[in-house]
């Protein structure tokens, strides 16, 4: 049974057919691919408030402290500037009067006084444009600079924080928001930093001059002048301060709509395989109405505003030649024609920073709401609390002895994910850990370098509490060699020295021998210092996993993290890596996530966890004695394998 | 040799942004046109009203010069009476103008380039996925994104700009000639100068602004390196050195920023330098021609505000140049990807079938290759039916993971034929072809949706219930529900919540959601734990069950599902048969099975013998 209803607004025609007996369902058919760019879409903000943000403002002001001089040059160039700047109206006004003079009761016999006064007030009027425009430039230059350096200040400052931020902070936060803060927010400021000190001074500058000079003429008429300029500003401010806030969110919308096209065109075939073309071309066209929407309702914004600054400025210019004209048409002239071009020049002159002015009200708001975005991350707390120097008691022993006692964690306090952990582990034992997706088993490694804090419980290594160390000293002491291998950008000899830069060539060379890496990289034409990465050669899934050991190896932890987990690579190459993990354990406490038979069969203690909780803790031959999980999961994944499918490989 | 597809000619191209056009400028404007057509109203009024506002523009200064001239000087002030109404009126008609022109050019930049962009990512989803690999994906993005906004921002500005800056400039021109020939020769004098400089300054600017792009690139790539491998970074204790290299680019990005600054510090100042001796010299040969009695006081003052009419446009002109060169290469890369050929087409309405599940599927003699010239599927033939399950396996690189695309027709076969249910597979309709084949590939590819979406995706209409029946069936509900947020939670690029295993179990469900009756999987190479690995081959038991189904195999376990197998080798298929039959064969297939054998680590005597 269905029904529809038929909705009519101004320009489109909606109908909305729904079934009465499945209603709740209806909304799953009209999911989209692009719903959760349409949320965000909605999330933006394109009200304004120029003042709300002054703390911004003020939070800005502390990173120009320590270029106060170059500040101080700047105003004072700027200042100089703008007033040479502003005198070519009054000398031309001069130039005027004389012509008229002349025409009015000048005589031949004064013609080449007049033509060289005339020439004077000409070669004034060069030296002072000529002038302005050097001192421009350099004020140009030393505000591009004071622009450059105060974001590069902000921006590291931006990453230094941002790298001390925890784990968990790493886990809830996408790396791609996390950049854009620091570059296309960053933008936002830096387009504000470059104009705003020479924008206000010379705004400043111009209404002062050149009210002076026109006050100085007439005093009644300088007011019918400057009558005008509050309404050009607050036009031109509302126009900027309403389309800014729009434009930014077109910004916005673009960046999303173009992660959302390169995630469907990564995904193609899936999107194929699965039939939703039609789907994500539905997707992309609500998000880009969204786009145009605004594009056009900020068009009628400039297309309102935009043109009010020059009605206005040019009927006050009309006035002013009323009134003036009066003047100068009066017998007793009590205004020359000079005076009323010179007040009509210093109208159009104070207009144009005013408009600026205003421009920079805008240009304010997008670049406070990137400002917001930024200390927004920046604020957030940092890692866990960590001493800055070791704690008494110093720690002595250098053994790796690791225990645990009653660790209770979880990454939502209600959630927990490790519940009451008690053990120890002696120095130099390999502990194979075994257990389900989500049994803890990673949570609890990543505990060891206190990647995460314990809800309750104490982690000690040593004999000592692992809060009592540094951060830096307690995570030299643990290696990790985890299935995500991260291979940065460089040479090699850069990541795997990564734990130690200064290592030395040997020291590199033989934690690589170590890791059976060496013979691989010593046959590269350059070696060590062969690139990998973006612009470098790819390696192998073995040979990335070799140099995360070769990295764990030079750095000499006490305590080794190992995750088993390799992809699938010849038996040659997967031997060589079995060699270079078992090297990478000598001597070392380690904590093998297990997923081979042939690692858990070497280790010297087995640890089944469950749900959170150790069920089982003991050797193999302990374990398999009992009627164990370990017992049972060692014979159905394992031993039915080997026995049964050996008998069909080698017929025995 | 692995089956890489060779990329379409035009967009191999590496140089694109240098490359010489080839398409002249009037047949892309004409094409442009086409998509203006539907706005051509909003068009004509908007160049109307352009053209009105600069004839409107041009009036003032003219008015200026009546002013002074006829009713100041002369004392002539009741000339005001006719003077300030027809004053008004020019000011407002000018605003009204400009009101109605910016409104109007504005709806039609932004609707004629989302026409085209719409085209262009419709063309996205049909043409073929030869267009799709990991080289040429940057080239294609490009172009519905950053090449469409190229468009759209010259539409917005870079047209209007061309009409008024061009009317302004030969208005004004035309004015300051019939006034006086002679100052307006000297008036203009010191254009070409300014021209010039304008131009160099430009280049400059142009390669300065370049480098400025690509060190902000590099900065932004390292921060995102840095970022997402920032685990790493912290338990090596590596920030200090992290924050030195951070800190060297973004040394780069600040000097390649700062050239540019000294470029653009000088441009201003000159421009208006510049112009401002072209005041001087107005003035001074105007005085001179005053106190002769060429001209007027008047004259002069009109010089001086037409000055700004063509002066700033011209300098402006030279910028929107190149804006209008580049929009122009964008437009010829855009129309390149309109104009590329769908090579898997839907066969016409009159032959094309439907198919209600698919009873069986064979390979007649198939030859493909991605390159024509190079086969990289020589010859296969086999046949499925009833609910067989074919293993396909081989040395990497054999050609398995293509004779897969061939099965859904992403691509066509350039030799022989598919069949399904006995007709051709080019003569069903590609919609109804899909939807029976659930293909699972060796990436899980998820979207950054929820995770009830990602199960959905493939029936969009399936209730919960259905997504979580899905869901526990192939055993991923538990770790679902241990999810923040369970079903809801949004899977993101990197997420460190769910593992490689979970991803293969949640794509598992997302195709058994789909029902299909022919199953595709190419199966995932990277090993999980244990655990999630029996959930995994219970989960492909289960998926298996009641289906026809091709997989191309790695684990032994896995091709122990299977009934036939199929070993290819360089594009062909060597062998075939059930696993005694091969193992008896002692062919490459027992070979292969022995060698897996020992990979997996079972080539171990077990404890208890």
């Amino acid at each position: 049974m269905s029904s529809s209803i038929t909705l009519v607004s101004k320009k489109k025609v909606y109908i909305v057919n729904f079934a009465l007996d499945y209603a709740p369902d209806l909304l799953v058919s009209i999911m989209s691919v692009a719903k959760p760019i349409l949320e965000y879409i909605k999330t933006i903000k394109t009200q304004a408030n120029v003042l709300r943000s002054r703390t911004a403002f003020k939070r800005l002001l502390t990173y120009h402290k320590r270029y106060l001089p170059l500040i101080v040059f700047v105003i004072s160039l700027a200042i100089i500037g703008s007033y040479l700047f502003t005198l070519e109206p009054l000398l031309t006004a001069q130039i005027i009067d004389l012509a008229d003079g002349y025409l009015k009761n000048g005589t031949p016999d004064l013609l080449p006084g007049l033509t060289a006064s005339i020439e004077g007030l000409i070669i004034n009027i060069v030296l002072a444009v000529v002038g302005f425009g050097i001192l421009s430039f350099v004020m140009n230059n030393v505000q591009g600079y004071l622009a450059q350096m105060v974001v590069r200040d902000l921006r590291s400052d931006y990453y230094t924080k941002l790298q001390r931020k925890s784990f968990k902070f790493f886990d809830a936060s996408a790396v791609g928001d996390l950049v854009s803060r620091a570059t296309m927010d960053m933008q936002a400021v830096e387009a504000f930093l470059k104009v705003w000190l020479g924008t206000i001074t010379n705004t400043v500058m111009v209404l002062v001059i050149a009210f002076a000079i026109m006050y100085s003429i007439n005093p009644l008429m300088s007011l019918i002048a400057l009558l005008p300029m509050p309404l050009v500003f607050y036009f031109q401010a509302q126009l900027w301060v309403k389309t800014m806030p729009m434009f930014r969110k077109m910004m916005l919308i673009l960046g999303r709509l173009g992660a959302y096209i390169q995630q469907n065109i990564i995904g193609m075939k899936v999107v194929r395989i699965f039939r939703r073309e039609g789907e994500l071309d539905q997707g992309f066209r609500d998000v880009e109405q969204e786009f145009v929407d605004t594009a056009i309702a900020a068009g009628k914004i400039q297309s309102k505003y935009m043109p009010t600054a020059a009605a206005i400025v040019t009927l006050g210019i009309v006035s002013v030649y009323i009134y003036g004209g009066n003047l100068v048409a009066a017998p007793l002239a009590v205004l020359t024609i000079g005076d009323l071009t010179l007040f009509a020049r210093y109208m159009m002159r104070m207009s144009f920073p005013l408009r600026d002015l205003s421009m920079l009200s805008g240009t304010w708001i997008n670049a406070a709401a990137g400002l917001e975005r930024i200390y927004q991350i920046m604020d957030i707390p940092e890692d866990v609390d960590a001493p800055t120097t070791n704690n008494d008691p110093y720690p002595t022993a250098d053994e790796g002895k690791v225990e645990f006692r009653k660790v209770t964690f979880g990454y939502a306090k209600e959630r927990p994910v490790l519940k009451d952990i008690n053990f120890k582990a002696n120095p130099g034992e390999k502990i194979a850990i075994l257990g389900a997706t989500g049994s803890g088993k990673t949570s609890l490694v990543y505990l060891i370098p206190r990647f995460y804090d314990p809800d309750s419980g104490s982690i000690l290594i040593d004999g000592i509490d692992i809060k009592n160390y540094t951060l830096s000293d307690l995570r030299r002491k643990v290696g990790l060699v985890l299935q995500d291998v991260f291979i940065f950008t460089g040479t090699l000899k850069d990541n795997i020295a990564f734990s130690r830069p200064d290592a030395s060539v040997e020291e590199i060379q033989a934690a690589a021998r170590l890791a059976r890496i060496h013979d691989f990289i010593d046959s590269l034409p350059e070696g060590y210092n062969t690139t990998v990465g973006e612009r470098g050669i790819t390696l192998s899934g073995g040979q990335r996993q070799r140099i995360t050991i070769a990295r764990a190896l030079l750095a000499k932890p006490k305590i080794l993290i190992l995750d088993d987990a390799l992809s699938f690579v010849d038996a040659k190459t997967e031997d060589e890596i079995q060699q270079a993990v078992e090297e990478a354990m000598k001597g070392k406490t380690s904590f093998i996530i297990a997923q081979r038979l042939s690692t858990i069969k070497n280790a010297d203690k087995i640890m089944v966890l469950d749900n959170g909780e150790i069920v089982e803790f003991g050797t193999h031959n302990e374990l398999i004695a009992k009627d164990s999980v370990y017992r049972r999961i060692y014979e159905t994944q394992f031993l039915e394998k080997t026995h049964e499918h050996h008998v069909e490989a080698y017929g025995k | 040799m692995s089956g890489s597809p060779s990329g379409h000619g035009v967009f191999s191209t590496r140089s694109e942004e240098t490359r010489r056009r080839n398409v002249p400028d009037r047949v892309l404007i004409r094409r442009v046109y086409k998509y203006a057509k539907e706005y051509r109203r909003n068009l004509a009024i908007g160049v109307i009203t352009i053209l009105l506002g600069a004839v409107t523009g041009l009036l003032s200064p003219y008015l200026h010069k009546i002013a002074i001239d006829q009713i100041i000087l002369p004392s002539n002030l009741s000339g005001f009476l006719w003077w300030i109404p027809v004053f008004i009126l020019v000011t407002v008609l000018n605003y009204v103008f400009q009101y109605v022109q910016t409104f109007q050019m504005r709806i039609v930049g932004e609707k004629v380039v989302a026409k085209m962009r719409d085209e262009m990512i419709s063309k996205l989803q049909k043409i073929s996925l030869r267009y799709f690999s990991e080289g040429e994906i940057g080239r294609i993005m490009s172009r519905p994104t950053t090449d469409a906004n190229n468009i759209r921002i010259f539409l917005r500005m870079g047209l209007t700009s061309i009409i008024l800056d061009t009317s302004s400039i030969l208005g004004s021109f035309f004015i300051i000639f019939l006034l006086n020939v002679k100052l307006a020769l000297i008036a203009i004098s010191v254009l070409p100068l300014a021209l010039a400089l304008s131009w160099f300054l430009g280049r400059f600017s142009r390669s300065a602004y370049r480098k400025s792009l690509s060190t902000l690139a590099g900065l932004t790539a390292k921060m995102q390196e840095n970022l997402s491998g920032i685990k790493v970074i912290k338990s090596f204790v590596h920030e200090k050195k992290s924050y030195e290299e951070f800190s060297e680019i973004q040394g780069k990005n600040v000097d390649a920023n700062l050239s540019a600054v000294r470029i653009s510090a000088s441009y201003q100042p000159l421009v208006i330098s510049m112009r401002i001796i072209g005041t001087a010299l107005i003035l001074y040969f105007g005085a001179l021609m005053v106190m002769s009695g060429e001209i007027t006081i008047g004259t002069i003052v009109a010089f001086i505000e037409y000055q700004f009419q063509y002066f700033m446009p011209l300098m402006d002109l030279v910028v929107v140049y190149d804006q209008y060169q580049s929009a122009m290469a964008a437009t010829e890369r855009m129309f390149d990807l309109i104009d590329t050929n769908i090579e898997v087409q839907d066969p016409a309405a009159e032959k094309a079938r439907e198919i209600d599940t698919i009873l069986n599927v064979s390979f007649e003699n198939v030859t493909f290759g991605y390159d024509p010239g190079i086969p990289v599927v020589r010859d296969v033939s086999f046949t499925l039916d009833g609910s067989k399950k074919l293993a396909i396996v081989g040395p990497t690189g054999a050609g398995k993971s293509t004779m897969i695309n061939l099965l859904s027709r992403f691509y066509d076969p350039l030799d022989g034929r598919i069949l399904v249910n006995g007709c051709d597979a080019k003569d069903i309709r590609i919609e109804s072809l899909r939807k029976h084949v659930g293909i699972v590939l060796q990436d899980s590819f998820l979207f950054p949706m929820s995770v009830k979406d990602n199960i959905r995706f493939g029936e969009p209409d399936a209730s919960d219930r259905e997504v979580i029946d899905a869901a526990m069936a192939v055993g991923a509900h538990e770790f679902i529900m241990k999810l923040p947020g369970g079903y809801d939670y949004v899977v993101q690029e990197g997420s460190s919540n769910i593992s490689i295993g979970q991803r293969q179990l949640i794509s598992f469900a997302r195709t058994l959601l789909m029902n299909p009756k022919l199953l595709v999987l190419d199966e995932a190479t990277s090993s999980i734990d244990p655990y999630t690995e029996l959930v995994v081959q219970n989960a492909l038991k289960r998926l298996l069950e009641n289906r026809l189904a091709i997989i191309i195999a790695h684990r032994l376990s896995t091709i122990r599902l299977c009934d036939e197998i199929i070993v290819v080798d360089e594009g062909k298929a060597v062998e075939k048969g059930t696993h005694t039959e091969l193992m008896k064969a002692d062919g490459l297939y027992s070979q292969f099975y022995r060698m897996q054998f020992r990979e997996e680590g079972l080539d171990i005597t077990p404890v208890d013998t």
